[in-house]
């Protein structure tokens, strides 16, 4: 107890590592809240800097950058409806709506709130049952992942609003996209007409870019260049923005189940803080006594998305620091700052290391009280984007939206791309199509056929390999249950909205 | 307006019942053989399509239906179906992201910033305008350029700087 107690307090009172924490989450909520820019970026650029580093501070400025990153995400997309990471596109989903009801500053104190609660319960969880929580991680295999990507995509009627053959058009637009490339079984080229860039798929962040950030622009330069005098946010005070205690309180078990499906989430790996989101919002629209008000901006929305992307950043780190399994990219970059270190990740970690253990999991939680004091100090900076001019604001959009989609692969294709798609997307949102469910396809689609190929070809064509793990079993089930009663919700709610034109009629 | 709107929902319907309708037959015509057992690489997206075909014929026909209606029922204003700022902003976006490639990432942006902000609000000082697109171009040049080492197409300023 005393090595623990000592640990924590020798991280407490560095100065050094103090301010590197500081540094990585400050970096980490800039890099999530520009469009095109990730996190993983920013640690893959922060660990040069930490080669001379001792291992606790070198993890502490990498950790930050993560956690600040999943948080910042959750800006642009409540002010200006453009995901600043792909697990942000949930939040738009009620965030946006609120700013345009003139509560931006009510959403950003939620979400921070919200990605504050997240973080600390995974580290919670984290802290408490890493090593007996690695033994989920190790128990997923391809019948599971299935049956996981398609309890994912019944989320496309959560996210599909009012009209659900259009939601399922745009999911399944977004599976079709998702198979461009190479065949993840046979190695064989689909889709890719001869041309070298499309061999490696469409990259999910120009896609994003353009399904949420062009359309978007498209849409808001037709406002009325004055209208940004009137989105002002006059009360700038502090209680305006985060939620009272009472509030806290009432919204607790959607932070905690929130919480605890993004914990649940991060320790799979490869599963993500997107898939992570989806569930979540949709579990929390499901168990509301109010479901008509998702997507109108009822703040709940913003809750569960924000706590389950944050969640991920914990459960994510239990593969990781017990198996040396990173669950997703950035904790794929993460490994590497740790193997810089001299430190191999694993069962070995826990005994041999013990105390950069503890460094670590006092960094975390630092980062985490960081996140929340940094992001409630600065967002009366950043609810003054809603001031900016919007033909200045829309040009730089556009700029920022271009390089965002040509950084991470630094090619012109991946911008082609993103005018493209930004093209299709501003038709089907005049059209009424949802562009959330294209989202959730092209996250899912490669997922959802690899690992049904796979449990397929492991099992010679014998589809009851889906139905002999109680996991799989239990997921496929789920699925079927939220589907028809989805279904049912759909053809009830045609029925009254008939029933109620042919009145006025 | 909810005319333009149904006009954009069966517009969408029809444009992704062709394009899927091409992609089936390019996933039919492509498709391998498998042994008993395996799924091909083509069955997954053949499903998919097969799904955007028959709900975007449905939307399409519900959609061409409804437009009926409401153009017997209300003689709605005139407005344009997609407005000029928008047509002519998208139009930007293209010649900016081409032009990256002939006259280089920095004075495309500059250009862009000017001519986009300057489109859509006139009444703003030129000078004001000039300054930002000045201010972004250098921003976004250090924070990426310099800063994060993402090399833009130079275009011809690597000719004229002799680089």
């Amino acid at each position: 107890m005393e090595v623990y107690i000592q640990g924590v307090l020798s991280t407490l009172t560095d100065p050094l590592t103090l301010g590197m924490v500081f540094l990585g989450t400050f970096m980490g909520l800039v890099f999530g809240s520009l469009p095109g820019l990730t996190a993983s970026m920013g640690i893959a650029l922060l660990i040069p800097l930490t080669f001379t580093m001792d291992p606790t501070s070198a993890l502490g400025v990498m950790l930050g950058c993560y956690i600040g990153g999943m948080a910042g995400g959750a800006v642009p997309a409540v002010l200006l409806n453009i995901p600043g990471t792909p697990s942000a596109v949930v939040t738009c989903t009620d965030g946006y709506p609120m700013a345009q009801q003139g509560r931006a500053g009510k959403a950003l104190g939620w979400a921070v709130i919200a990605s504050g609660f997240g973080s600390i319960i995974s580290w919670i969880v984290l802290v408490i049952a890493a090593p007996s929580l690695a033994v989920l991680c190790t128990s997923f295999s391809s019948p599971e992942y299935a049956a996981l990507a398609l309890f994912g995509l019944t989320i496309i009627a959560a996210v599909s609003g009012k009209n659900l053959v259009k939601g399922l058009i745009a999911g399944c637009l977004g599976l079709v996209i998702s198979f461009i490339g190479v065949d993840p079984i046979w190695g064989s080229l689909r889709f890719t007409f001869g041309n070298v860039n499309m061999m490696s798929g469409i990259n999910l962040l120009p896609a994003l870019i353009g399904f949420y950030s062009i359309p978007q622009i498209l849409i808001s330069v037709t406002e009325d260049p004055g209208k940004s005098e009137s989105r002002k946010v006059k009360d700038l005070s502090l209680s305006n923005f985060v939620p009272s205690p009472k509030e806290i309180w009432d919204a607790k078990v959607n932070i905690l189940r929130s919480s605890i499906i993004g914990t649940a989430i991060g320790i799979i790996p490869a599963a993500g803080a997107n898939i992570a989101a989806f569930l979540a919002y949709d579990q929390a629209k499901r168990f509301s006594k109010d479901p008509e008000s998702f997507g109108k901006g009822n703040f709940n929305g913003v809750i569960a998305s924000e706590a389950a992307n944050n969640g991920v950043c914990g459960g994510a780190m239990v593969p990781l620091l017990t198996l040396g399994i990173p669950g997703d990219a950035v904790t794929s970059v993460l490994i590497g700052g740790l193997m810089i270190q001299g430190l191999t990740p694993g069962s070995l970690l826990f005994t041999e290391h013990m105390d950069v253990v503890i460094g670590i999991f006092t960094t975390m939680f630092i980062a985490t009280i960081l996140m929340v004091v940094i992001q409630l100090v600065g967002m009366r900076f950043f609810v003054q984007i809603l001031a900016i001019p919007t033909n200045y604001l829309n040009a730089a959009l556009v700029i920022l939206s271009l390089v965002g989609s040509f950084a991470l692969r630094k090619n012109m294709f991946d911008v082609g791309i993103t005018i493209a798609l930004g093209l299709l997307g501003y038709a089907m949102t005049r059209g009424g199509f949802p562009t959330a469910p294209a989202v959730l396809g092209l996250v899912l689609g490669t997922m959802f056929e690899r690992e049904v190929r796979m449990s397929l070809y492991a099992s010679e064509g014998n589809w009851s390999v889906f139905f002999t793990s109680p996991v799989s079993c239990v997921l496929i089930v789920l699925s079927l249950v939220f589907v028809v009663n989805s279904l049912y919700k759909s053809w009830k709610d045609q029925k009254a909205e008939k029933a109620q034109n042919a009145k006025q009629d | 307006m909810k005319k333009n709107n149904k006009i954009f929902e069966i517009g969408v319907a029809l444009v992704l019942m062709c394009l899927s309708m091409y992609m089936f037959w390019v996933a039919v015509t492509t498709d391998k053989p498998v042994a008993k057992g395996e799924v091909s690489a083509m069955a997954f997206p053949k499903v998919c399509y097969l799904v955007i075909i028959v709900l975007c014929a449905y939307v399409a026909i519900t959609g061409i239906i409804q437009l009926k209606k409401i153009l017997a029922v209300s003689a709605e204003e005139k407005v344009p179906l997609v407005e000029k700022k928008s047509v002519l902003t998208f139009l930007f976006i293209v010649i900016y992201a081409a032009l990256w490639n002939v006259i280089g990432f920095r004075l495309s942006t500059l250009l862009f910033f000017f001519a986009e902000s300057y489109m859509l609000d006139k009444k703003r000082p030129a000078w004001v305008t000039v300054l930002l697109a000045v201010a972004i171009t250098a921003v976004m040049y250090i924070v990426f350029d310099v800063f994060f080492k993402v090399s833009f197409p130079e275009g011809l300023m690597n000719n004229i700087l002799g680089q």
